[in-house]
């Protein structure tokens, strides 16, 4: 038996986790007159409702109401921007799984026996499911997204060899484990309180008003923690929400909706899937002159964040390499299937993978190894002389680039060279067992695209027995924010984590704040909290000062105690209560903006990013030729987080996200019917990488550097995305693995299922 | 006749006024009993966050056996006369936790915690069974558990820091109660509900006498339930509203498995857990699909004939049965038939099967001298997962290497799991390491019509149906470039397995 334990490192909710008691939406205590939702799904992709007959539901047992557009107060639209999200379809139909109206009853039960009786008559149009179907007919959502530099279409033709190419890009769900879930508590005048499983409290608070028809300070947006969101709570939370939050008001009775798994699947967006063309010019040592890449992005029924989604894979396409002239062009595509939306990395792994098949196919070309090519292309580091200020295509000076000594560390601890020559040599003898291995770098840029997003805010109380109280902006979902920013503050004053109380994020409680996305919670939420912490501490430091006659300055908080002149004073509960005393103000908010940062929209130029992550990784994998079936034999990661704040959680970070993107590459795969039906829409078809998935040898380290050379908070740099692309050492061992049973290039697709690896050899 | 259902749970006898019987243990402990710790993430068996641990008496082994099982797919009914531990109760107190619990916690195993309840209960039914785990023990243990932010490296060492704890530091202190509640309630008169709730009926029966299953069936046309890994799914996916059911779960005559020199007989209610560890040291092929087979939870609900029963062309014991040469019992009130297995299967979703019969028992010949047996299944994903070919080769070979008789069996290729005669009847008088392949191919093409779905498509079920032959093939007449797909993963990487146990 053991006992409890404290550590700074552990996750805060740890102990809450593993006793079962941690608290998400779905088990929040409610009374017992709180009614339960059960949503209605067009079965069509295309096409106009007919008639809609929903009495027959009403008549059931345990049915209390069930709504439809008709209900909504305000707009009837859940979209984080551009207004084109129906909660209800009305009239028209755009996607097969869209929600067209919503069961109120006492138990889910009751609703499950109901919706049998709903009757719908649709008129149905050819829906476009595909990316072909797409691109025959054009259906663009907004004009084409170009990142350009140097000229592309002259320049191409100096270069010594073209290669021109296709690589299928295919999506991703993003299988949280905890569903969507919201629960509406109406409260007096009203009010309504909103629990929900979200990334962003406050676009659910603008949502909500907007579909209730008031005002901002109406609405209070709660969320303790996500069962896991990797992008899929950004803006897929809002719509749960909004519906919770129109049967509250209606009904006068608090409600609650959690998506089940296969409702899930089949509402919400997921990564946009690709189709990246290439064309490509380069010398004979392989040094890229000039490339273009156009990416088609099927993006669903609507916008969503797919505009952004789509600048961001043109600010990843050239990855680490630089490349003096450049075209990346990104179409963005409309579908009638779900609005793909924003997953860990936020289209930067689709342009990078597309780039790292160029290169791969450069070297096969040239029957080089694709790590020579990686390197003869990469950016100048920033302590290499030769360095001289060299731009992305986008225009930002890459002043902190470490890339190469990064992979000159990585291949020597690997072993790289020495294992892909005896690897090579037994591909020559096994006959049905092929080995591969590679070698894939990131870059990774940090900041939201849209400068406003760069902002964040804190509050810290000091109680008057010393005990502290932390609320910011960001949520949390597993990532770690809580612990980590907790810690930040705790060590501002020179305390321990647990007497530093994490509270659910509110909108109550901090106002306007960003989504917690594009892997930038700490940078700014942790700053925002360190603000208000030190603004405290100051105030506090001032005080004693002036009790002990000394310099504010020579107050030392550290472990729990006050110390003026190497003499203990007393601890931080007893200068807590004297500051109460003394009627010191001891509570604070903190503000953070991200520093140096600017984008001209028009040009596409700036500095979009504060600064960069970098990491690689070698993957060693096996292919059975008979089968297609694989294995992930061994990685080794070296990956760049700055000076860690907390290397247990950064390390779950890389490992957790490397086995994703191992995922997206290898065996996940959505299917769509002809008709929109998504065929993949519970685990039993989608497959994620189950425990035996993970890599048999795994070796992951930190890369040791100086840390951030921007001013972050204790100079650690962003986790949460990066790690995911590192996957793609993955997916190309398999293309070497590939190459020894074919003369031609291997041109791979991915997810690179057994079925795919099979048939690309022949 | 009893209605009241009585279990144990986290150490407390609860008594359950007759409900609707299609709840399940997991909508009872989250909606009636507050327990929230056990969470949804499918509903149908596939992401192990719903695991809770149970004891339950197992007649064919004689004592209770302790088993991590999915309650999303288990009505609340089959768990009468159980014992239940959520995680909930596995805290010694508030202060003191389980090992198992001190272990995801010390390494950093869970992120956004909610697939953890579900690890740290699998965890916690290894150590009911006084298993420690290491190696691909915990890759077996951990199958049907998913988790999507931890990459599962952390888990791993968690539970290689439980498997590391000598067996007199062990403390299963809670069991020695749960079990004698168990056996206690043996005792117990069957149960069975009939309630009636909002116009609609609910009957469960579950007899303990082999004798009252066929009245029952006779004259009322229940459902026959098993472990309900197929019908769980049905209530919880499909919506289905069912009646009545009749569970074989509590009936100790069908609660057996015989071994003889000749075979092994399989009764109803044999778990498949059970029957993999009585079975898999006799078919060393049959161990390795059973290994893949579902998860550990999957295994230990679900029955051997119950995956033969439902007839599903995707089942995975069928095709490797029907290559074995098994047969069905099947009874009817007094009255039994005995069966070859194939001819169970007539069409997509008709079995040999008519009102008032159910299957009693499947029988297993044992390899002869000169038989050799091998299958091999290929999923998307390598475990949990449904086959999308499924291939089974039994041949019978002379001294000199010659095939004397040939069974090959496939799943996922036709409308029915099935056998396939071309290739098997082409096969015989000719030699195992001079085959033919060009006419085999040929006649495997003349089986088999499979069709494209969302597991594959149909050009590679064609292709592959024919390299899982060939692949059986090499490895039975032990060509050098044969091998086995799990092994040979295992030893290409040889080194690396050790060198990952260093680092863990
Ligand atoms: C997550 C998951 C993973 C799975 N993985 C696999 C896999 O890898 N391979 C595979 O083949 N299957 C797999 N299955 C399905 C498998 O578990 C079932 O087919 C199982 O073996 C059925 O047994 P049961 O006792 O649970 O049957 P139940 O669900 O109780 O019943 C199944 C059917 O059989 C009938 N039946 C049961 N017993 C009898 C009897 N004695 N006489 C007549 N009829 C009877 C029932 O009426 C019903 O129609 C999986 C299921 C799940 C949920
Ligand atoms: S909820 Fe997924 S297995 Fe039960
Ligand atoms: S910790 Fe989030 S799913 Fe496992």
């Amino acid at each position: 038996m053991s006992k409890s334990i404290v550590n700074e490192d552990f996750h805060d909710s740890a102990k809450l986790h593993v006793t079962g008691r941690a608290i998400y939406v779905d088990d929040i205590p409610v009374p017992s007159s709180c009614l339960h939702i059960l949503l209605g799904l067009s079965k069509i992709a295309n096409g106009k409702i007919m008639e809609m007959e929903l009495n027959d539901v009403k008549k059931m047992p345990g049915i209390i109401d069930v709504i439809t557009a008709k209900d909504i107060p305000g707009k009837n639209d859940a979209s984080p921007i551009f207004g084109d999200d129906p909660i209800f379809a009305e009239n028209e139909v755009i996607y097969n799984g869209q929600v067209i109206f919503a069961i109120i009853a006492e138990t889910l039960e009751h609703a499950k026996i109901a919706i049998k009786e709903a009757k719908i008559v649709y008129s149905e149009t050819p829906p476009i499911i595909t990316l072909a179907q797409a691109r025959h007919k054009e259906t663009l959502l907004c004009p084409p997204k170009i990142v350009s530099r140097g000229d592309f279409s002259s320049s191409i033709h100096h270069s010594d060899h073209i290669i021109e190419g296709e690589i299928v890009i295919g999506g991703q769900e993003h299988f949280y484990l905890e569903g969507q879930a919201a629960l509406a508590v109406p409260k007096e005048n009203k009010d309504i309180q909103i629990f929900v499983s979200s990334q962003h409290p406050s676009e659910i608070q603008h949502k909500v008003a907007a579909v209730l028809s008031l005002a901002l300070n109406n609405v209070s947006v709660e969320v303790r923690r996500m069962g896991g969101a990797f992008g899929g709570k950004e803006s897929q939370a809002n719509l749960p929400a909004c519906i919770v939050a129109i049967a509250a008001q209606k009904t006068g009775k608090p409600c609650k909706l959690v998506y089940d798994r296969d409702d899930d699947m089949r509402i919400t967006g997921k990564r946009h899937d690709f189709i990246s063309a290439y064309k490509v010019g380069f010398d004979a040592n392989g040094v890229i002159n000039a490339l273009r890449i156009q990416h088609d992005m099927r993006c669903g029924m609507s916008m969503d964040l797919s505009a952004a989604i789509a600048e961001r894979a043109l600010m990843h396409s050239e990855n680490s390499y630089y490349i003096p002239n450049v075209e990346f062009i990104a179409n963005l595509y409309k579908t009638n299937t779900p609005s793909n939306t924003a997953f860990r990395g936020f289209g930067g792994p689709q342009g990078m993978l597309a780039m790292e098949r160029v290169i791969d196919e450069i070297a096969h070309f040239l029957k080089l190894d694709p790590l020579t090519i990686r390197k003869r292309n990469f950016y100048l580091d920033n302590k290499n002389p030769m360095q001289k200020e060299q731009q992305t295509p986008y225009g930002q000076v890459v002043k902190d680039c470490i890339i190469n000594d990064l992979v000159n560390k990585l291949e020597y601890s690997s072993n790289y060279l020495s294992r892909r020559k005896e690897i090579e040599r037994f591909n020559k003898t096994s006959k049905l067992i092929k080995r591969g291995i590679a070698l894939t770098p990131v870059k990774f840029g940090i900041s939201f695209n849209k400068l406003m997003l760069n902002q964040a805010g804190a509050l810290v109380n000091v109680y008057s027995d010393g005990s502290v109280y932390l609320n910011h902006g960001g949520t949390e979902m597993g990532q770690g924010l809580f612990t980590k920013v907790r810690k930040i503050v705790a060590s501002t004053f020179g305390i321990l984590s647990n007497n530093v109380k994490i509270s659910a994020t509110d909108t109550n409680k901090v106002p306007n704040t960003s989504a917690t996305a594009a892997s930038s919670g700490t940078d700014l939420n942790g700053m925002a909290a360190y603000l208000a912490a030190f603004q405290i501490k100051e105030r506090m430091a001032a005080y004693l000062g002036h009790l002990y006659q000394c310099e504010s300055s020579e107050v030392i908080f550290s472990r729990g105690k006050i110390i003026i002149f190497d003499e203990e004073k007393m601890t931080f509960s007893q200068a807590a209560e004297k500051c109460w005393m003394g009627r010191i103000s001891l509570s604070s908010t903190g503000f953070y903006k991200t520093p140096d940062i600017y984008w001209d929209a028009e040009k596409g130029e700036g500095r979009p990013f504060y600064y960069f992550v970098y990491g690689a990784a070698v993957s060693e994998i096996v292919i059975d030729k008979l089968t297609g079936e694989s294995r992930v034999v061994s990685v080794d990661i070296l990956h760049d987080v700055g000076r860690s704040i907390n290397p247990s959680i950064d390390r779950g970070q890389i490992e957790g996200g490397f086995v994703q993107g191992l995922g997206w590459l290898s065996m996940e795969e959505l299917v769509y019917a002809n008709d929109g039906t998504l065929m993949t829409h519970s685990p039993a078809t989608y497959k994620i990488p189950a425990f035996s998935d993970s890599p048999i040898n795994w070796n992951v380290e930190f890369y040791k550097g100086d840390g951030n050379i921007e001013e972050t908070i204790n100079r650690s740099k962003a986790v949460g995305e990066p790690p995911f692309m590192l996957a793609m050492s993955v997916f190309f061992a398999y293309s070497h693995a590939l190459a020894s049973l074919k003369e031609s290039y291997p041109s791979l697709n991915s997810p690179a299922t057994a079925e795919q690896l099979y048939f690309t050899q022949f | 006749m009893r209605e009241n259902i009585s279990l144990m749970l986290n150490g407390n006898i609860e008594q359950i006024p007759p409900i609707n019987s299609a709840v399940t243990l997991m909508n009872w402990l989250r909606n009636n009993k507050n327990l929230t710790g056990t969470k949804e993430g499918c509903a149908e068996g596939d992401c192990g966050a719903c695991t809770v641990v149970i004891g339950k008496y197992n007649h064919s082994l004689g004592r209770v056996t302790w088993s991590a099982v999915n309650s999303c797919i288990l009505f609340l009914p089959m768990l009468d006369g159980c014992s239940i531990r959520t995680v909930e109760g596995l805290a010694y107190s508030e202060d003191e936790l389980h090992p198992v619990q001190t272990a995801f916690i010390e390494k950093h195993a869970s992120q956004c915690g909610f697939c953890t309840p579900g690890f740290v209960m699998s965890l916690y039914g290894a150590w009911c069974k006084k298993q420690k785990p290491e190696g691909s023990d915990i890759d077996n243990l951990f199958a049907g558990n998913l988790c999507r932010c931890t990459g599962y490296l952390p888990i791993k060492k968690a539970a290689l820091q439980i498997g590391a704890i000598p067996e007199e530091e062990r403390d299963t202190s809670y069991l020695n109660i749960e079990e004698e509640f168990v056996i206690q309630n043996l005792k117990n008169e069957p149960l069975s509900i009939d309630v009636k709730n909002e116009k609609r009926q609910f009957r469960f029966d579950a007899p303990k006498n082999i004798k009252m299953v066929g009245p029952i069936l006779q004259e009322k046309d229940p459902l026959i339930l098993s472990g309900a890994t197929d019908i769980g799914l049905w209530v919880t996916k499909k919506h289905m509203e069912i009646g009545h059911f009749l569970y074989l779960g509590d009936v100790k005559e069908l609660n057996f498995l015989n071994e003889n020199q000749k075979a092994f007989e399989i009764g109803a209610s044999v778990s498949h857990e059970v029957a993999m560890q009585k079975l898999g040291s006799h078919f060393e092929a049959l161990l390795e699909l059973w290994r893949r087979f579902g998860s550990e939870q999957v295994r230990a609900s679900g029955t051997v004939v119950g995956n033969i029963a439902n007839g599903s062309p995707i089942a995975d014991i069928s095709p490797a049965f029907i290559a074995l040469g098994a047969s069905l019992t099947i009874s009817h009130l007094e009255n039994k038939r005995v069966i070859p297995i194939q001819s169970f299967f007539i069409s997509y979703g008709k079995q040999d099967l008519k009102k008032g019969e159910f299957i009693k028992s499947v029988y297993v010949p044992k390899l002869e001298k000169n038989q050799r047996f091998e299958c091999f299944k290929i999923s998307r994903r390598f475990d949990q997962d449904i086959s999308a070919v499924m291939g089974a080769f039994l041949f019978s070979i002379s001294e000199d290497g010659f095939i004397e008789k040939a069974q090959i069996a496939y799943g996922g290729m036709a409308a029915i799991p099935k056998e396939a005669s071309n290739l098997s009847e082409l096969l015989i008088g000719k030699e195992l390491g001079n085959l033919p392949l060009d006419d085999c191919k040929k006649a495997l093409k003349e089986d088999f019509q499979p069709i494209t779905d969302v597991r594959a498509s149909r050009e590679y079920r064609n292709d592959v149906a024919f390299n899982l032959f060939v692949k059986a093939c090499d490895k039975i007449s032990g060509k050098p470039s044969s091998y086995l797909p799990g092994a040979v993963f295992e030893n290409v990487s040889g080194n690396s397995v050790t060198k990952s146990q260093q680092n863990v």
